[in-house]
């Protein structure tokens, strides 16, 4: 064990000391969990960062790895290891900055609450098992972590099960989840029983010697587990009632890193994925950021709206997977992770300052979630505002903000891929610049119904006030770190080569992918893909101004308009996928269940099962009778009674009297001669 | 009249007198008159049955004399143990002597 085994293992066992110390001694330590929370969380930040420093300086890369064997069946071993290159150590840097961060924001946002204690802990298993996830170098034990991140995001979307909806959400996010993880769990036994290893670098070694279909098809199995955790379409519909938990969860877990994880593991296993499983993978990325940012538009909860931002940001890093960009969907990760963290963050300030004017003025029923009830909060709270007025270009895809060097990149990815393949792959392109207009659209018209125009509510806004301290801090290093500059360190916005591009590198690809045909091509197509991407996005900020900021157009009007063809209700209720969920899946299920548990319980258990137990009942009364009312009663304590009764009656000879004795004796004896004299 | 049921009939009349006298009297002085009754009785059966019978030699009477003689050694046994009840108890009825009755 060197020094760098020891500084691996710290990642993961940092945490979950946190999480050991906080969940069992938690209630003695109370309101100050932080104090012992927050010293580890920045250990392992330093830790990450110092890595990352390291691996900047390093023109190899760095290259860490080391497994020992966890157990052996004969011809099952599994081994448990760690793998490090410089996409784990951007990872590892993203999930301690964003965990730290919200460790410190929430010192603020969780104030008082009656689980303080457990909130931290649970923080602490989240940030252990997402580093498990990011450190391990084999599929098996990936889902392992795989499966923690779900339970921890379980934990956390149900954090307060006091309430009506938090459990059920979290159930939701659950099962849903589940779904997922079978088939990446199928995907991984017949990747190993076909190549007889769990570890990535194995698999890729050797995935060309796999049938192709095999290939393909546990390729998409494995990508299931990508479709659950990253929510994609159409097992997207837990993250949206993920948002129940607390709100810096949802930054840390439903946003940067945790349903990241899902793009991470696709982005490790992308070297044997096969070409037609990319297109599916492409498929589904685009279908998932086009539907999700059109059912954003007509959100009206400021949650909700992010939610489904993340969804379909999700959906470009799957998207540029697909068409082979896995750079573009790494650094779309990353961005995305700092900005997207950034805005929640920013919508929990707002959350937060609605909740304590609305405790102020002791309304309990106005929802502080709904824009609705905001408006003009941008002289009340100037520093969520501007942050999240950065993070919301970032998102837009805006020049000089880290967004637009990472969506152009994926928009150009579609473009050569349609460029390459024609036919149905403009459809890829069209759902791309479709879903950046939209999500500019979107996130401007949550920036203006919050913090522009005249406040809704008067009374809520006169007590609105800017959060603390704890709470910016981590708003405005985010909303810095969501500035292109960091990324490329370069002044022109144009430019997207950077020191994050040399990190992340190539990789080659097994299954038939020429990587170096996908490079050139994107590279020839990013002009094209930069400029369309400027005109959608202008439009959609246009509009959105048009709309909700100068109020030229009445929004109601356009809604009604569209309404024809059932586009704005389409969105408004979410394509109908929660419900066509329950037709088609929940309620025959729902209905085959009955049907099982009536032929279960009404028939095989009450009748056929009980009826043993009436037989058995029966025939132990009877003997049951026999046993007591004949055996015990008659025979065993009727000889009890007989010689009782009879002692009874002889007692009474034992006078104490001599003459009754002599008595007693002479008729004895005239008795026994009359009886001589009979048998004589 | 002479004859051995005669005296059989004396001698268990004597012998019933006894027995009831035995059982019915309480007092402990009745009671030994009952049994000298008694011996009395089988006193006579023993020389009606040697004079009835034909034996040579006169076993009936021996017997007899040692029935008196054991009777005479009983009652002077017997009336000691009376006084001693009496001088014990103020009385000689037999019921009254239960001191050692379980």
């Amino acid at each position: 064990m060197n020094f760098n085994d020891i500084r691996i293992l710290s990642y993961l066992f940092l945490p979950l000391l946190s999480f050991l110390v906080l969940i069992f001694f938690g209630c003695k330590i109370k309101d100050k969990s932080h104090l012992f929370a927050l010293p580890i969380i920045g250990l392992t930040l330093l830790n990450s960062l110092s890595l990352l420093f390291k691996s900047l300086f390093n023109n190899h890369g760095l290259h860490l790895e080391n497994s020992f064997e966890w157990f052996n069946t004969g011809s099952l071993i599994v081994s448990l290891g760690y793998m490090i290159d410089n996409v784990s150590v951007l990872m590892l840097c993203v999930v301690s900055l964003i965990s730290f961060l919200v460790h410190l924001y929430s010192l603020e946002y969780m104030k008082g609450d009656s689980g303080y204690s457990r909130y931290y802990a649970y923080l602490g298993i989240f940030t252990f098992s997402m580093n498990g996830i990011v450190l391990s170098d084999s599929l098996i034990m990936m889902y392992i972590f795989w499966e923690l991140v779900g339970l921890s995001s379980f934990l956390l979307i149900g954090f307060w099960f006091e309430k009506n909806n938090p459990p059920l959400a979290a159930n939701k996010a659950f099962l849903t989840n589940r779904v997922g993880d079978i088939g990446m769990f199928i995907g991984i036994m017949i990747l190993f029983f076909n190549l007889e290893t769990f570890n990535i670098n194995s698999i890729i070694d050797s995935a060309s010697s796999m049938n192709h279909q095999l290939l393909t098809f546990s390729g998409l199995l494995v990508f299931m587990g990508a479709v659950g955790k990253s929510a994609q379409f159409p097992l997207h519909i837990w993250l949206p009632d993920a948002m129940e938990g607390p709100t810096p969860v949802s930054a840390l877990i439903h946003a940067a890193t945790m349903v990241a994880a899902g793009v991470y593991m696709t982005f490790r296993i992308f070297p044997f994925l096969t070409p037609e499983c990319l297109s599916v993978i492409a498929i589904i990325g685009g279908v998932t950021a086009l539907g999700a940012a059109i059912i954003a538009i007509t959100r009206n909860d400021i949650k909700a709206v992010l939610a489904y931002s993340t969804i379909s940001q999700l959906g470009y890093m799957i998207m540029a997977l697909g068409v082979g960009a896995h750079m573009y969907a790494f650094f779309h990760l990353v961005t995305h992770a700092m900005f997207k963290a950034c805005l929640f963050l920013c919508s929990g300030s707002v959350i937060h300052a609605m909740h304590h004017s609305l405790h102020h003025i002791d309304d309990h029923h106005t929802n502080p979630q709904d824009m609705n009830n905001m408006g003009g909060l941008k002289e009340k709270m100037p520093i969520t505002h501007a942050t999240m007025l950065v993070s919301a270009l970032a998102i837009s895809g805006v020049p000089f903000f880290s967004g637009f060097l990472s969506k152009d990149g994926i928009l150009a990815a579609t473009l050569s891929y349609n460029h390459m393949y024609h036919g149905w792959t403009i459809m890829l392109p069209i759902a791309g610049f479709g879903a950046a207009m939209i999500t500019a659209f979107y996130m401007f018209r949550l920036i203006f119904k919050t913090f522009y125009g005249k406040p809704n509510i008067n009374k809520i806004h006169d007590h609105i006030y800017e959060s603390p301290l704890p709470m910016t801090i981590p708003l405005i290093l985010l909303s810095s770190l969501s500035l292109a500059f960091v990324f490329t360190l370069n002044v022109n916005p144009l430019v997207a080569n950077g020191w994050f591009e040399h990190l992340v590198g190539d990789v080659k690809h097994v299954a038939g992918l020429d990587m170096h045909l996908i490079r050139h091509q994107i590279h020839e197509q990013h002009n094209l893909a930069m400029y369309l991407s400027l005109i959608v996005v202008s439009i959609g900020i246009a509009m959105s101004v048009i709309f909700y900021y100068l109020r030229k157009v009445d929004v109601d009007k356009v809604a009604n308009m569209l309404n024809i063809f059932g586009l704005y209700s389409l969105s408004k209720n979410k394509f109908y996928i929660d419900e066509l969920y329950n037709l088609f899946l929940y309620r025959p299920f729902m209905k085959f269940s009955k049907l099982a548990s009536i032929i279960d319980w009404d028939y095989y258990d009450q009748k056929f099962i009980d009826s043993w137990g009436w037989i058995t009942i029966g025939i132990s009364r009877i003997s049951g009778n026999a046993d007591y009312n004949i055996l015990d009663q008659k025979i065993v304590d009727g000889t009890s009674h007989l010689i009782n009764f009879t002692s009874k009656k002889l007692k009474k000879i034992q006078s104490g009297i001599i003459q009754n004795y002599l008595l007693g004796g002479f008729m004895c004896l005239v008795i026994i001669f009359l009886l001589i004299q009979q048998f004589n | 009249m002479n004859t051995l049921e005669s005296y059989l009939f004396v001698s268990s009349i004597l012998f019933t007198f006894g027995i009831f006298g035995v059982i019915t009297r309480k007092n402990a002085v009745a009671i030994l008159m009952g049994i000298e009754l008694i011996l009395n009785s089988a006193n006579i059966n023993f020389i009606a049955f040697n004079r009835f019978g034909n034996f040579e030699i006169l076993d009936g009477h021996i017997f007899s004399i040692f029935v008196v003689v054991l009777a005479a050694a009983e009652a002077a046994i017997a009336l000691a143990i009376i006084i001693n009840l009496f001088k014990n108890l103020g009385t000689v009825d037999v019921d009254e002597a239960k001191e050692l009755r379980g």
